[in-house]
């Protein structure tokens, strides 16, 4: 695209008709001289005459003026270079305007809007028909080329539709009105393919050979259905594009802001949020939506299937602790504990348990082995299915005895055993679910088998719905809706004995179905308040036939609207999916309210890339050029001149001391020095520096900025090295300074990093560059060598260096501690060693503390797991070490002991050792037993 | 030089009440100078009615014989006579030039003129007071002698307006020395009138010229307006460090002019710089009103 200059305030120029004033005033106006008080100024008065030049303003100043003046008119004026006004490429025949306005398209939509509408009007210009089609719009919209004015009408009317584009109805309807090379093609493309971005291209190239596609670089966050955990939401975000902070918001019916979070996706990825909320306060929400996001895919609308359940489990009196694989409602609880919660009242008879949990407010009441129950409790539970509970009873022998109101089908006495060893007949499999029932997404197990059952009267079974039966017919759950709620019989155990269905998949599937299509929890109102309840209004059963209504729909922005003309009743609301006909919303029936998204778990993200769709033609971007303005630069290069102005008037005024001008010089060039972007990217690694931090292995410091303490560091870091390769098999390369901020940390198995008073700790990406390299097995030696000065005992009172170590410390993940134990690895990985001296003696080195495990009593040696992150010593282990350019030591042990020196460095072999083989020392003391093993 | 524009002399008064604030330092500090010079009841380095001695001379004939020092003439065959030397009590009359030409100072000085030639007016009365001599400011401070005589004139200068470059010579009996501390720069001719009605009053005028180091050197470069603090009249240069020769050469002919004037009629005159220490100018003072005078001797 050819960039073009143009002004944005040209009237400014207009000013430039009062330079010539300017001129004339400038020229007879010299600068103001100094004036100065001399006493013998009449002693001056009429000499030298003839040097006295005019009092004008030298000429070269007046231009210099002149040409400050005109730029800053000129800046005023706002030049900027605009980029390419056309996009369109050829200037005749139709051109035809493709919109992609899915949900995907709903953020930056009225960008893509004004692109558009920058084509119709180009295209008006040009005097060419323009046809817009939108992918996502009505499948009956008028494309044929018109007019611009009508075209922009038609644009005006495309909104973002809250579904994905079906680019495919509309390739079959352009490949219909445009033939090949019929129209100009530009296609303003949305962020996600959508699966069908390939042919669609191959479409649209159909009818131009060189089209032009223009993408959208906007990123995308997209909502994935939520989860409920035991204690938490699990709400998936995908992100497409760069990585960016959200905020997760969750509403509920009123619209009201319950609970947001705040977390940072990273590019590309999916990311799960986990939103810590009480259940009740979950179960209020009603939509999760990232904030700000203005798309259809950034809502998730819940419904009821969403809230969490509480579901009440009542052992009955034959409940055995002891055993729990023999108790029913260990199955239960084992299917419904991951989606539920479970509210287990035991150690109580039944119907006290009942009644507390009734009180308390269930969603669902499981009785596994209950039998008979006291008529008011049989009463309260009456009352509660009828304001919505579910009742969900297993048999058991004693269940002929339960109350008939709480069970759903009469029951026959006794119960049909199946392959036994007295009966003819095979254990029967499930032969049939229901597809009227919640359970017809589950497939059917194949393997369940069911050995005993009890049997319903067949008279009672047209009163109920059987949402199970065995392969030769016989009813297996049975369940009757009671006003509002339901009650729901399993004609087996809920332990294995009876069959294995409690043991199968399907058992979780069925136990999740029927909470899922449960209300939400009910609570039995108190005797008083309850007269009502006592007599529900008989609730008119939903018919199972009957359609679903949408209630509200969502708009292309994610925003809840009445449903419009186009929004029709959807017969199977868990087949639908987003579409023209069927827009995401709440759907309503008899009551019941279910969500459709726009966005579910299956739902395709592949952003829509033109080398990937086999895009052959031309590609531009949606991000509008910005123009670059250039008055900017103008404008500095007219404050530069006006330095120079000034500068000049203190030259002719004979004020202009050389020595200042050259420091004002320097101070300048300094400022723009510092001012100017001077971006050092950090994390970029060279391979120069990873060759030479792996080829050899090297011991590392941290730079701290005080040069002596550097110097230290290195010298003593050089002199371990060279006692290393004296004494042992490592021969370390030399050892290296690192900014902890720049460099790459995890090319060293050590880093010595001394402390040093008044050290401003790094900032926190810093540290947390440092916590991930300790986290992943790297070693850092703190040393405050500070064992030297008066120590204060006090924890209150601690030295510079201790308070400094304390700061950094207070930023990372700091295991708990304790001074090297005697029989601990570090003792005895290389040398034998009671202590750690350095240059002082004074300080113990600290550890990661290793538990005490009581199988390790008789161990010579424990190594922990791994090597511990930290090691924390005040004995200036540097100093110790530090050896000048011909080999002498810098600096002398207190007390001066040659045998501390020694101990120092070997006090240095041994952590560098431990840091290199870890607890491998403490593995040997096995070696003997070993040995001994081996017949030796 | 007489105060031009009245915003000039007003400007001037404001000048001269910080220069009064300041009397309490300028008196120690010509205590100070004054400590290093003495100054005595002093010879006339001629024979008179003195008490030191001077000369043995040969007794005249006709001599009255109580003049003959017998000890002496004992000592051998003439008679010799003890001359004393002449001692009389002076007046000096001193002037301090306040005006605002005078309160000046450059980059190059520590004190303004004004300072310096207070300094100087104070040590030196001092000095005098401390040899009994009998000081006095014209139409201020009449003439006696006193050792508290500079606390006298520093009150008389925080009471009296001095902006007057010239004093009175009303009060001024004949034969009495005048020290005047002044920068001169007023035009020759009316400093030779002045120097004329001196004489008439057989005045014996001392004449310090106090510059600022920049009067001297001209040290100015570059677009200037000069101004005037006494007419206000204002000279634009534009290139100053041009007009350093010309200045130069007429400072020193107008220097050069007084000069001449101040000898032909007998007066001493000499220069002192505001950069240089206040005790040169008192020596010079003290020289010229110890130093013989022609005029005196040829009268």
């Amino acid at each position: 695209m050819i960039a073009n200059f143009a002004f944005l305030s040209p009237w400014m120029l207009a000013a430039f008709a009062a330079l010539p004033l300017l001129w004339f005033i400038l020229r007879l106006t010299p600068p103001r001289p100094t004036r100065e008080i001399f006493p013998p100024t009449r002693i001056l008065f009429g000499i030298q005459e003839e040097q006295r030049t005019p009092r004008r303003t030298p000429w070269w100043l007046t231009a210099l003026r002149l040409l400050l003046a005109a730029l800053v008119i000129l800046a005023l004026a706002r030049p900027a270079l605009q980029p390419s006004a056309n996009l369109a490429e050829t200037r005749q025949g139709p051109l035809l305007i493709v919109l992609d306005n899915g949900w995907d398209s709903a953020p930056d939509f009225a960008t893509r809007r004004d692109v558009a509408a920058r084509l119709i009007d180009e295209a008006g210009r040009d005097d060419r028909p323009v046809a817009i089609a939108a992918s996502a719009g009505e499948a009956n919209a008028n494309l044929a080329p018109t007019s611009s004015s009508e075209a922009t009408r038609r644009l005006a009317a495309i909104e973002p539709e809250p579904f994905p584009a079906n680019r495919q109805a509309l390739a079959d309807r352009l490949a219909q009105l445009f033939p090949a090379g019929s129209a100009e093609v530009v296609w303003i493309g949305s962020v996600l393919d959508g699966g069908d971005g390939g042919s669609f291209a191959a479409a649209l190239q159909n009818i131009d050979a060189d089209p032009l596609l223009i993408t959208a670089p906007t990123a995308l966050s997209v909502l994935r259905p939520p989860r409920n955990a035991a204690d938490r939401a699990d709400v998936r975000v995908s992100r497409i594009g760069p990585a960016a902070g959200i905020t997760l918001a969750g509403f509920d019916s009123e619209g009201r802001r319950l609970v947001d979070t705040q977390t940072n996706l990273a590019a590309n990825t999916d990311t799960d949020v986990e939103i810590q909320l009480p259940t009740e306060m979950r179960n209020e929400i009603a939509r999760f939506e990232i904030v700000g996001a203005e798309s259809a895919g950034a809502v998730q609308l819940l419904d009821g299937r969403w809230r969490r359940k509480s579901v009440g489990l009542i052992a009955g009196e034959a409940g055995d602790a002891a055993q729990p694989l023999l108790a029913p409602l260990t199955y239960v609880e084992r299917a419904l504990s991951p989606y539920t919660d479970i509210k287990e009242q035991s150690g109580e008879t039944s119907p006290q348990a009942i009644d507390k949990l009734l009180t308390a407010g269930v969603s669902v009441l499981v009785l596994t082995q209950t039998g008979n129950l006291p008529p008011e409790t049989v009463d309260k539970l009456r009352r509660w299915i009828a304001a919505g509970g579910t009742l969900l009873r297993f048999a058991s022998p004693n269940i002929g005895a339960s109350d008939p109101e709480l069970l759903p089908v009469e029951l026959r006495e006794g119960e049909r055993a199946l392959g036994g060893s007295l009966s003819w007949e095979e254990p029967q499999a499930i032969g049939r679910l229901s597809p009227e029932s919640p359970f017809r997404a589950i497939e059917i197990p194949a393997d369940v088998r069911i050995r005993r059952q009890i049997l319903a009267e067949p008279r009672s079974l047209p009163q109920a719905e059987t949402w199970a039966e065995l392969s030769d017919g016989t009813p297996l759950i049975t369940a009757v809706t009671r006003g509002q709620g339901r009650i729901i019989l399993f004609h087996v155990t809920a332990d294995p004995r009876w069959s294995n269905l409690p043991i199968s998949g399907a058992f979780v599937d069925m136990l999740r179905a029927i909470v899922d299509t449960a209300k939400p929890a009910v609570r039995l109102q108190p005797e008083n308040a309850a007269s009502g309840d006592a007599v529900p209004t008989p609730a008119r059963a939903p018919s199972r036939s009957s359609p679903w209504k949408p209630a509200s729909v969502l708009d292309g922005y994610g925003r809840l609207r009445p449903p419009g003309s186009k929004a029709a009743l959807v017969a199977d609301i868990d087949a639908a999916a987003a579409s023209a006909i069927t827009p995401p919303g709440l759907y309503e029936r008899g009551g019941d309210i279910r969500a459709l998204n726009t966005v579910t778990d299956e739902t395709d993200l592949t952003p829509l890339d033109p080398s990937a769709i086999g895009w052959s033609g031309r590609v531009g971007s949606l991000a509008p050029e910005r123009a670059k303005p250039l008055w900017p630069w103008i404008l500095a290069i007219a404050a530069l001149l006006a330095a120079l102005d000034g500068l000049a008037v203190l030259a002719l005024s004979g004020r202009l001391v050389p020595r200042r001008a050259v420091t004002a010089g320097l101070v300048l060039a300094a400022l723009v020095v510092i001012v100017s972007p001077n971006k050092v990217s950090a994390q970029e690694v060279s391979v120069e520096e990873a060759l030479a931090g792996t080829l050899e292995t090297r011991l590392a410091y941290v730079i701290t900025g005080d040069t002596l303490v550097d110097e230290t560091s290195k010298a003593g870091l050089r002199g371990l090295t060279e006692y290393l390769a004296g004494r042992t098999a490592l021969e370390p390369g030399q050892p290296v300074g690192l900014d902890l901020a720049n460099d790459e940390l995890s090319f060293y198995a050590l880093i010595y990093w001394p402390m040093t008073a008044g050290q401003t700790p790094p900032s926190p990406e810093v540290m947390a560059k440092v916590d991930a390299y300790m986290q992943n097995g790297g070693t850092i030696l703190f040393d405050t060598r500070d064992a030297g000065n008066p120590m204060p005992n006090s924890a209150l009172s601690a030295t510079p260096e201790t308070q400094a170590l304390r700061q950094i410390l207070s930023e990372i993940d700091v295991p708990a501690l304790q001074p090297v134990p005697p029989d601990h690895v570090l003792t005895k990985a290389f040398y034998l060693l009671i202590t750690f001296p350095g240059r002082w003696d004074q300080s113990q080195l600290w550890v990661e503390a290793i538990a005490d495990q009581p199988d390790d009593t008789g161990r010579p040696a424990r190594g922990g797991d791994g090597v511990s992150p930290i090691l924390i010593t005040g004995n200036d282990f540097a100093a110790a070490w530090a050896i000048s350019a011909d080999n002498s030591f810098l600096y002398p042990t207190v007390p001066g002991d040659q045998r501390q020196r020694e101990m120092a460095f070997r006090a240095g072999v041994n952590i560098v050792m431990y840091t290199l083989t870890g607890n491998y020392k403490a593995d040997q003391v096995h070696i003997p037993a070993l040995l001994e093993r081996l017949g030796q | 030089m007489a105060a031009g524009a009245p915003s000039h002399h007003t400007g001037s008064v404001a000048d001269a009440r910080s220069l009064a604030a300041r009397l309490p330092d300028l008196l120690v500090a010509a205590h100070r100078v004054a400590a290093n010079a003495m100054f005595g009841s002093h010879g006339r380095r001629r024979p008179g009615t003195g008490e030191t001695f001077w000369q043995y001379r040969s007794y005249q004939p006709g001599e009255p014989a109580k003049r003959i020092d017998w000890r002496r003439s004992a000592r051998d065959h003439h008679l010799f006579v003890r001359e004393r030397e002449w001692e009389a009590v002076q007046t000096v009359w001193l002037w301090p030039d306040l005006s605002p030409s005078m309160r000046f100072r450059s980059r190059l000085a520590t004190q303004e003129k004004a300072e310096r030639a207070l300094i100087l007016v104070l040590a030196l009365a001092e000095l005098l007071g401390r040899g009994g001599e009998r000081v006095g400011i014209p139409g201020l401070v009449p003439a006696r002698p006193g050792r508290d005589l500079p606390e006298r004139f520093a009150e008389a200068f925080l009471r009296g307006d001095l902006a007057e470059d010239w004093p009175t010579t009303a009060p001024i009996k004949p034969l009495s020395d005048v020290v005047i501390v002044s920068d001169f720069l007023t035009d020759p001719e009316t400093i030779h009138d002045r120097f004329r009605h001196a004489g008439e009053k057989t005045a014996r005028l001392h004449l310090l010229q106090i510059l600022d180091p920049a009067e001297e050197t001209f040290p100015y470069g570059g677009r200037l307006e000069f101004e005037d603090p006494e007419t206000g009249g204002t000279w634009l240069a534009e290139r100053a460090d041009l007009l350093k020769e010309g200045y130069r050469a007429r400072l020193l002919a107008h220097r050069d002019e007084i000069a001449r004037l101040a000898q032909r009629a007998g007066f001493s005159f000499s220069v002192h710089h505001t950069d240089r220490p206040a005790s040169e100018g008192l020596l010079v003072l003290q020289s010229s009103l110890a130093g013989p005078s022609e005029r005196r001797l040829s009268a």
